[in-house]
């Protein structure tokens, strides 16, 4: 990865991550491991039933692919907050749900890209129809350099269907260039890294 | 011959027949578009904007590398496409895709539509996809009875005004705000009979782009089968990439059971290191984004709820159309790498002006002159192709380096080569190469312009003038070309101690040579000032330039081999000097492309006169050393016009500055580098466009307080000079030679 990379000043990778989300209106915290991740999401996703508009599946938060007791826990705390936690579904959903959370396999730090590897339809679904989209990664997964991610990316495709690269909320300049977020997507997206 | 002898046709020539079906309604609605103040504003918006933020994009990066990595890239993929196609679609297939590949529109669209019946699919949803307007798909489905939802904001937008995108990245550019909002109010997105309707006036982005949003989601939620283009193929692991902003692109190859992704055979590539390659520049000089927010890559068929197997129908549909046709074709065949930024629109003076739907068939901007021609035919690039000024600037900013205006020339030529010449210009053709054809010529023209003031447009001559010709005043030939009175008085004389090392042999070009030979004699009077002494060789013709943008080929080739026998002899002067910008970067870059079929001897004598020609401003700073001493500075404050031959063609931009410098107060102005409008025969083509670009350079100059502006290619100092006569002389413009030659301190 000799030419294009930013001459940024940022040398750690979290910096240089945090520094570019900054870039496309992207939000980054840290949290300690995936259940401090899926804590920060259900916190994200009261703040969006609060905020509304109101409509169908605003009190939805989506968990995707996750191991062990975790989306149990979430399911029962979800429950206490009005927070409705599903983990399929989604094409039933006609507008938007509240809140998305999924799990990036690795991120970019010099364009705040997380790398999804969309194993699923609603896993996939769930970061196009949600208004707040939850992204974490752990911070060893989270790379320089578009060059440093080609390897695993590579891998990724492999196998049949979609690798999704994110790099904050869904956003047009359509209108007199005028930048708007939340075009058909997530209005708001946040990134935690997990881990350090 | 007389009218028009030196830069292009006379406006009769024109009119008497001599112009292309079409033309007439082409100039109607170029005319549309400059009086429409609407669309001037979101072009005035639009050019300033990504003109303000592209350089943020890029900053930190090396620009040449990125492009260099993207042409290697192409170019490999390009080298082996069919082998690539089969890998491809070994690789897609086993992973679940179909894959296809079409000939031409007329059998691409019938595929898709046999896709859609097969499905028995009536509701479409489609994200932006040049390739399905190049094939002219909707109506094609529509026809048919499906509908068909774009849902990319912008493209759905002008699909509501049925109309077409006027910018390959931002189809609605064309429009204000307010204009939307009225489009959303008449289709009933916003507002209703019912409800109470928000005003179109000074609605806000926001709300529109969210009436939006909610429009559209029930779409996707109904359509049967999506369809996207592709923004790469990636032949090792059968993958294909689509770069969006909004997030449609990814909702409609998910949502519905059937994704169908169009896309042209100069989308394949080898590998993800290549579209590593084309990622890190398409959104940066597209939209000035480090990435597009969403990157997503499909190999093969993925799991569907709503497909009646589970698994996705992908059918991954690769068009032809002309493209192959261009890979065998040298002088084009750069074309294939354009990754469709739309950047050279975004920076072209005529695109500034008129926008899209003039300055494009479906592909828009200095790529569309030249792909029009290959994909959709002479008949619909037999009237876009000649809409350039050839400043370069398309050049300049493309990130697969692509020699856009050269590829322009080259379309003139061959539609000028099957469609024949009208003919003035094959007059013109023969004598601009032949330097006693053209001097009678002109002898002829002299008379003809009579003594001063000859009845009406006489007075104007060489370039005739009439009707809308008349927005700038334009000089007379000279009384004595500068060749003759160079052959009866010879070179000034030294003033300082003789220096050989400064001489120079002077290549007039045409409009110094017959136009404004006294600046000739002004930058012969500098050099003699520092001891040089000055020849000029009678062999010389014009350079050619004016030929080859006429797509005179022919004419172009032996006024250039002319040139180079005299000098790019291997005993020829060492230095050539020139006034003209737009004759040195032709001879700089364009002649050993032009001679590149004439043996090793001629192709080298065209590389030594590439090396040997020097403008005057690098001249005068770098060989004669000029320096505060010289000069008795003015106090007048001096703007400076870069001419686009000078900056884009040379790369020479700070010698000029501080030439002026010396001898005046240099006044920086905005937009130094904005083309003045010239472009030799396409100020007669196109005098409404001209006339508007010159209009907003003369505004720009005249509002910043300037007494002078100096400029160092001779059509700029026509344009300019005859633009302000008509306005009323408020400044002076001036050749950099005329200004350094008339602040010269006495000697002695
Ligand atoms: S050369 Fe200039 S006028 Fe011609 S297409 Fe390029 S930018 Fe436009
Ligand atoms: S020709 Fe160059 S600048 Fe124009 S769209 Fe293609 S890549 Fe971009």
């Amino acid at each position: 990865m000799s030419q294009g990379q930013s001459a940024g000043a940022e040398t750690n990778p979290v910096g240089l991550f945090t520094a570019s989300a900054a870039k496309v209106s992207m939000g980054v915290s840290r949290t300690a491991d995936l259940d401090g991740a899926l804590a920060v999401a259900l916190g994200l996703a009261q703040e969006r039933l609060a905020q509304g508009p109101p409509q169908d599946g605003l009190d939805m938060l989506f968990l995707c692919g996750l191991p062990g007791a975790l989306p149990e826990k979430y399911r029962a705390l979800g429950a206490e907050r009005g927070i409705r936690v599903i983990r399929d579904g989604l094409r039933a959903v006609r507008g938007w749900i509240g809140t998305a959370f999924s799990l990036a396999s690795l991120a970019i730090a010099e364009t705040a890209t997380l790398v999804l590897s969309g194993e699923g339809e609603d896993a996939r679904l769930s970061g196009m129809i949600s208004l707040t989209h939850v992204i974490a990664v752990r911070e060893e997964k989270i790379l320089m350099a578009l060059g440093d991610a080609l390897p695993e990316v590579q891998a990724m495709m492999g196998r049949p269907g979609h690798v999704s690269f994110v790099s904050g909320p869904s956003r047009t300049a359509d209108i007199e260039r005028v930048l708007a977020l939340g075009a058909h997507g997530p209005q708001r997206v946040q990134a935690l890294v997990m881990g350090g | 011959m007389a009218k028009g002898a030196i830069f292009g046709k006379s406006p009769e020539g024109d009119r008497a027949g001599g112009e292309a079906p079409g033309m007439g309604d082409y100039h109607r609605s170029i005319k549309e578009a400059l009086s429409d103040p609407f669309l001037r504003g979101a072009l005035e918006r639009f050019y300033l904007h990504s003109k303000a933020s592209r350089p943020q994009a890029f900053k930190g990066l090396r620009l040449e590398s990125l492009t260099k990595a993207v042409r290697e890239s192409k170019e490999a993929a390009l080298s082996g496409l069919e082998g690539l196609y089969d890998r491809f679609r070994e690789r897609a297939e086993s992973k679940g895709a179909v894959v296809h590949r079409c000939g031409d529109a007329a059998s691409c669209r019938q595929l898709i539509l046999a896709i859609a019946k097969d499905n028995g699919v009536s509701a479409i949803v489609k994200s932006k996809s040049m390739t399905a307007e190049e094939i002219a798909l909707n109506p094609a489905l529509e026809a048919a009875g499906i509908s068909v939802s774009e849902t990319d904001l912008g493209e759905w937008i002008v699909q509501l005004r049925g109309e077409g995108p006027s910018h390959m990245v931002l189809p609605a550019i064309h429009l204000s705000k307010d204009e939307v909002a009225l489009t959303f109010e008449e289709s009933r997105v916003i507002g209703g009979p019912q409800g109470a309707r928000p005003p179109a006036e000074g609605a806000a982005v926001e709300a529109l782009v969210r009436a939006a949003r909610l429009a559209l989601r029930p779409r996707f939620q109904e359509a049967h089968m999506g369809v996207t283009g592709a923004n790469f193929a990636l032949a090792d692991s059968g993958t294909i990439g689509i770069c969006t902003n909004e997030g449609n692109g990814r909702l409609c190859a998910t949502l519905p059971g059937v994704h169908v992704a169009l896309l042209g055979l100069d989308k394949l590539l080898p590998g993800l290191a290549d579209a590593a390659n084309l990622l890190r520049v398409l959104p940066r000089n597209a939209t000035a984004q480090d990435i597009t927010t969403y990157v997503s890559l499909i190999s093969g068929a993925a799991d569907c709820q709503a497909s009646p197997t589970g698994k996705k129908k992908l059918h991954i549909v690769f068009l032809d159309n002309g493209r192959t046709g261009i890979l065998k074709d040298p002088a084009c065949r750069e074309l294939l790498y354009c990754v469709r930024c739309g950047a050279c629109a975004n920076v072209c003076p005529v695109y500034r002006m008129v926008g899209g739907h003039r300055m494009g068939h479906v592909y828009i901007g200095a790529v569309g002159l030249g792909l029009t021609y290959f994909l959709h035919g002479a008949a619909a690039a037999r009237n876009l192709a000649w809409n350039c000024i050839g400043c370069g600037a398309c050049k300049e900013v493309c990130v697969a380096g692509i020699d856009l205006p050269s590829i322009v020339f080259e379309v003139r030529a061959r539609l000028r080569e099957a469609e024949g010449t009208p003919m003035a210009d094959r007059l013109l053709s023969l004598v601009l190469p032949n330097r006693t054809l053209f001097g009678a010529a002109l002898k002829v023209a002299r008379i003809a312009q009579g003594p001063f003031g000859g009845p009406g447009p006489v007075r104007h001559l060489p370039i005739a003038l009439s009707g809308d010709r008349g927005f700038r005043a334009l000089p007379l030939l000279a009384d004595k070309a500068f060749r003759d009175s160079f052959r009866e008085a010879g070179p000034p004389p030294v003033a300082a101690a003789p220096d050989p090392s400064l001489d120079a042999a002077i290549f007039a070009g045409c409009a110094h040579d017959y136009l404004l030979p006294e600046e000739l004699w002004d930058a012969a009077g500098v050099a003699a000032h520092k001891g040089a002494s000055i020849s000029f060789p009678m062999g010389q013709v014009c350079c050619g330039l004016p030929a080859l943008t006429l797509g005179l080929r022919g004419a172009a080739v032996r006024a250039a081999l002319a040139n180079i026998e005299v000098f790019g002899a291997e005993d020829g002067p060492s230095r050539v000097l020139t006034l003209c910008a737009s004759c040195a970067s032709h001879i700089r870059h364009a002649y050993q492309r032009l001679v590149g079929g004439e043996g090793e001897e001629t192709r080298a004598k065209a590389a030594r006169f590439a090396g040997r020609i020097t403008d005057f401003a690098t001249y005068a700073k770098d060989v004669l050393r000029l320096g505060p001493r010289d000069f008795d500075r003015s106090p007048e404050r001096a703007a400076y016009h870069s001419p686009c031959h000078m900056s884009k063609g040379l790369g020479v931009t700070q010698a000029p500055r501080e030439l002026i410098g010396l001898a005046a107060e240099y006044l920086p102005t905005p937009e130094e580098e904005l083309c003045c409008g010239f472009g030799g025969s396409f100020s007669l083509k196109f005098p409404e466009e001209s006339a508007a670009i010159l209009s907003r350079k003369l505004g720009i100059l005249e509002a910043a307080g300037a007494h002078t502006v100096v400029s160092d290619c001779p059509g700029c100092v026509v344009q300019l000079r005859g633009g302000e006569e008509k306005r009323g002389r408020l400044l002076r413009v001036e050749h950099l030679a005329t200004l350094l030659a008339r602040r010269l301190k006495a000697k002695g």
